[in-house]
């Protein structure tokens, strides 16, 4: 678009136009935030806000613009659909935890955790009760007397003395 | 290879038998010889393989006959010793018995024998059962399934062989002779004893504590009753016949422990009772009658020992 001109050979009718254009383009000074300032003053205006960048007016502007505690819990117990976060948490009862829906806590449900839930290889000595292993725990023909206190091995002989039998024991 | 201790259950562990226990197996492999012995006696009609016995005794002598007057006592024959009677009628007739086997060697009781359980070998069952037990059958007493003596047909707890006595002691029968029976026969004995054979019957049984035995699965079990009298008179039917040292052996006054009643040969011990016979007036007649106390001229004993 071209900047408006008027010739002085030009009539007074082109005057006018030019005239009514540049008030167009130039707007409405009663539109200001501060319609008591020119345009000049409002433009100065907007050069001292923007030359305005030390950290106390950092501050004060990141202040002015913050959120209270209230309205971040409010921002997290609304979802996009807005509706409560909290009811969008779930219970994962394959994997033994729960949800108490009412403060939005998860736990471990008793008796839920499967072997698939550990570890491989974990579980030590400390983690097992003393004497509580009962014997149907015990897997058949897996002892062997490697496993005994100070074994003693005793031999059922014939009398040629060729060894019928052994037999291992705990010795204490 | 020695005496040794066997295993037994005392209810909670395994435990070596005491000396006293040892000794209740020995006297119950004593009591199992007695079920089926083997050395036996028999009485045969002669010919015995023990050694005989005689039986004496005196007999009137030779009658005289005069025709003037009586001969003198010095004139008659004097009185005699009649043919002795041999008695030879025990026949030792032992039985023929095999080695006993030991079966997978593992037959007998089981011990300890310091570092393992280990079943007794033959010669262990020997050491420390059969030799004592051999001891107890030949130390005299009634033992079941060995022999004695008796003077009599009964005798309690033992069995009569034989009818027919093993040896019988006569004597001179000087009421069978009379003056006036000249001339007497001259041998006119009597019986004064019989004496018979008998075996003693199985005794009592003993009560033991039984030993551990291997089983055939190779486990220990307590030795069952049956089984252990089974392998006792096995053992001992076989040792009292077979082994040297250890053979029964009986006797007539040989080595080793009497067995029952002594067998007395009794003999008069008088010089002769001279008689007069007056028959008439051309027949004087005189004998001498066997006279005097009895005297124990031998006394046999069934001997029993181990050779």
């Amino acid at each position: 678009m071209a900047i408006t001109s008027v010739n002085l050979t030009d009539p007074v009718t082109n005057l006018v136009t030019g005239i009514n254009t540049l008030g167009t383009d130039l707007g409405d000074r009663a539109t200001l935030f501060d319609n008591s300032l020119n345009l000049v003053q409002a433009i100065n205006e907007i050069n001292v806000k923007v030359a305005n960048t030390d950290s106390a007016n950092v501050i004060s502007l990141v202040q002015a613009n913050s959120m209270d505690s209230s309205e971040v819990l409010n921002l997290l117990q609304r979802d996009s659909a807005q509706t409560s976060l909290l009811s969008n948490f779930i219970k994962d009862s394959a994997r033994g935890i729960g949800l108490d829906s009412s403060t939005g806590k998860f736990f471990l449900v008793a008796g839920g955790i499967d072997s698939g839930n550990l570890k491989p290889g974990i579980i030590n000595a400390a983690k097992i009760t003393n004497l509580t292993i009962p014997n149907g725990k015990i897997a058949n023909n897996t002892l062997t007397s490697s496993k005994f206190s100070s074994a003693v091995t005793l031999l059922i002989k014939d009398s040629a003395g060729t060894t019928l039998k052994t037999i291992r024991s705990p010795g204490s | 290879m020695a005496f040794v201790r066997p295993l037994y259950n005392d209810g909670n562990d395994l435990r070596e038998m005491s000396l006293a226990q040892v000794g209740q197996l020995q006297e119950r492999a004593v009591y199992a010889y007695g079920s089926n012995p083997s050395a036996l006696l028999t009485v045969v009609g002669s010919g015995g393989s023990l050694s005989s016995m005689t039986d004496t005794r005196m007999q009137a002598g030779s009658s005289t006959t005069d025709a003037t007057n009586f001969d003198t006592a010095g004139e008659t024959p004097n009185i005699s010793q009649a043919t002795p009677v041999v008695f030879d009628k025990i026949n030792q007739a032992n039985s023929s018995v095999s080695t006993p086997t030991d079966t997978n060697n593992k037959l007998y009781p089981v011990y300890y024998d310091g570092t393992d359980i280990r079943a007794m070998s033959a010669t262990d069952v020997f050491d420390t059962f059969i030799n004592a037990a051999i001891d107890t059958l030949v130390d005299g007493n009634d033992r079941g399934g060995t022999f004695r003596i008796h003077n009599a047909t009964s005798l309690s707890s033992n069995t009569l062989i034989d009818a027919s006595p093993v040896f019988t002691d006569t004597r001179a029968n000087t009421s069978a002779y009379a003056a006036g029976s000249i001339p007497e026969t001259l041998d006119q004995p009597f019986d004064v004893e019989n004496y018979y054979l008998f075996r003693t019957n199985q005794t009592a049984a003993v009560s033991i504590t039984q030993p551990l035995q291997i089983t055939s699965s190779n486990d220990l079990q307590t030795y069952p009753l049956a089984n252990l009298d089974a392998m006792f008179l096995a053992e001992l039917r076989h040792h009292t016949v077979n082994t040297s040292g250890s053979r029964i052996t009986y006797s007539i006054n040989g080595t080793g422990a009497n067995r029952g009643t002594g067998m007395v040969d009794t003999r008069l011990d008088g010089s002769g009772n001279y008689q007069q016979r007056f028959v008439n007036a051309n027949d004087y007649r005189t004998q001498e009658f066997p006279n005097g106390s009895p005297q124990t001229i031998n006394t046999y004993f069934l001997k029993i020992t181990r050779s």
